[in-house]
């Protein structure tokens, strides 16, 4: 059974990451999302990953106490969404017809909107390449992201001192460094050379 | 390349601004001439930067796990939903219908009665209710002798199995206390047979209905409230019947009655 629950509600429960918030926004939400990509060319995994980095964008912008939510999050995510569909078209046109044009335009035109999609994007590639790491990895890193001190890790993960869980720190930052540079998908967002 | 290699193990560092002076002035002065190693720093300070927000990350493993989830589920369209809805609808409508219309058919008898006798002649609703037709009963002794000799097996004393289980039973309603008859009665033919109970806490309609051994009623006496009641089994034919006594809605009592 759906309920249904209060803009402020939906607010709430998505800055807190409550589940059952995440899955009515997905449910009541995401067809909309869904026919906004799928309407310009975009299959059903475009439509979730533009689901995902509209609710991360909307999240990073929750969390600046600057910012206020002066529509309903419906509202808020369709728009959110459908700039991030248009710019992702724009950016896949560019490359694909005038690839010698596109640095230039992208530094001419490098706005707040496409530093939070890109973060977001950023965010994602660095998700679906964390879950690929072996097991040691991600519970290393999974340590370190929760800010566990280094003597705590080193502890838990029965590793001879703290120098030691710093050069497994590197070496696993290293394996998932390679593994976004590899992913062909990193060349068409990132900024880099 | 050969930069990256060997400086591989110093961006992490660099990022965590653990490097010394001079080998921090040596990273950089390889990357101002290598873009893989700048580009190793950069993404190495962006995963730095990603990874500082534990509640991001937690918010980001929750909205890909519930689009795994939910993307599994068969999602039914509403238009199906609404179908169901309006089918279900009209099929309990009907099986109201048929309840009323049935109830009103046989008015003066509880259409909840439980019957543990099947009949084969009229089934009820669906199986579910036993059915009394006052139609289907022979109205005069001589059809009911009939009725009886014309369905009877070969053996008309060959015990029915199920009836045979439930001759004994006796409710533990404390409102009617059956005296007569006995469990299995034997008795001849052109013969009373007397059926008497008494009443606990005040009058309550009894009937009665004796069945043959296939299951058939030939004698149904509803809703009497005298205390004893004969059977004149005169024109009855030979063969084994299974009686039961009931107090409105409750069963009291049954048994066999072997007519020779």
């Amino acid at each position: 059974m759906i309920l249904l629950y209060s803009n402020d509600w939906l607010v709430k429960g998505l800055m807190e990451g409550k589940e059952s918030c995440i899955k009515f926004i997905y449910r009541e939400y995401f067809p909309m999302v869904r026919s906004i990509v799928s309407n310009h060319n975009g299959n059903l995994a475009d439509a979730e990953d533009i689901f995902h980095d509209a609710l991360i964008i909307i999240f990073n912008r929750l969390k600046n106490k600057q910012f206020t939510l002066k529509s309903s999050l419906k509202t808020y995510l369709f728009s959110v969404c459908r700039n991030l569909w248009r710019r992702r078209l724009e950016r896949k046109y560019r490359l694909l017809y005038a690839t010698d044009s596109y640095v230039n335009e992208l530094e001419g035109c490098y706005t707040q909107e496409t530093m939070e999609e890109e973060y977001a994007e950023k965010f994602r590639l660095y998700k679906k390449h964390f879950v690929e790491l072996p097991e040691f990895c991600r519970a290393l890193l999974t340590y370190y992201i929760r800010k566990t001190p280094l003597q705590d890790i080193a502890r838990i993960m029965n590793y001879k001192d703290t120098e030691y869980v710093k050069a497994r720190k590197y070496y696993c930052k290293n394996l998932l460094r390679k593994k976004i540079l590899n992913d062909p998908e990193c060349n068409q967002f990132m900024n880099y050379e | 390349m050969n930069d990256f290699l060997t400086n591989s193990h110093l961006i992490g560092k660099f990022t965590d601004k653990e490097l010394t002076k001079n080998e921090e002035t040596r990273l950089l002065s390889q990357a101002s001439h290598n873009p893989l190693l700048r580009n190793e720093l950069r993404l190495d300070r962006d995963i730095t930067e990603l990874i500082a927000d534990y509640d991001r990350i937690q918010l980001s493993e929750t909205i890909l796990r519930t689009i795994k989830n939910e993307r599994t589920k068969v999602v039914i369209p509403v238009y199906l939903k609404v179908a169901a809805s309006v089918i279900i609808l009209m099929a309990l409508t009907a099986l109201t219908g048929l309840f009323i219309n049935y109830a009103k058919q046989n008015s003066g008898y509880s259409v909840t009665t439980y019957n543990p006798l099947p009949n084969p002649q009229s089934k009820g609703l669906l199986g579910f209710l036993q059915g009394y037709r006052k139609s289907d009963l022979p109205s005069t002794p001589l059809k009911r002798k009939e009725l009886v000799q014309n369905n009877m097996y070969n053996d008309p004393y060959t015990p029915r199995p199920e009836y045979e289980f439930l001759v004994g039973t006796v409710t533990r309603d404390i409102s009617v206390f059956v005296i007569s008859p006995l469990p299995r009665v034997k008795c001849k033919c052109d013969s009373l047979l007397q059926f008497s109970w008494r009443w606990l806490s005040g009058p309550v309609p009894v009937s009665i209905e004796i069945t043959d051994n296939h299951g058939r009623i030939v004698l149904n006496n509803m809703q009497m409230m005298d205390i004893s009641y004969v059977l004149n089994t005169k024109h009855w034919a030979r063969g084994l019947y299974y009686y039961k006594i009931t107090a409105g809605d409750e069963l009291l009592t049954m048994g066999s009655i072997s007519i020779y």
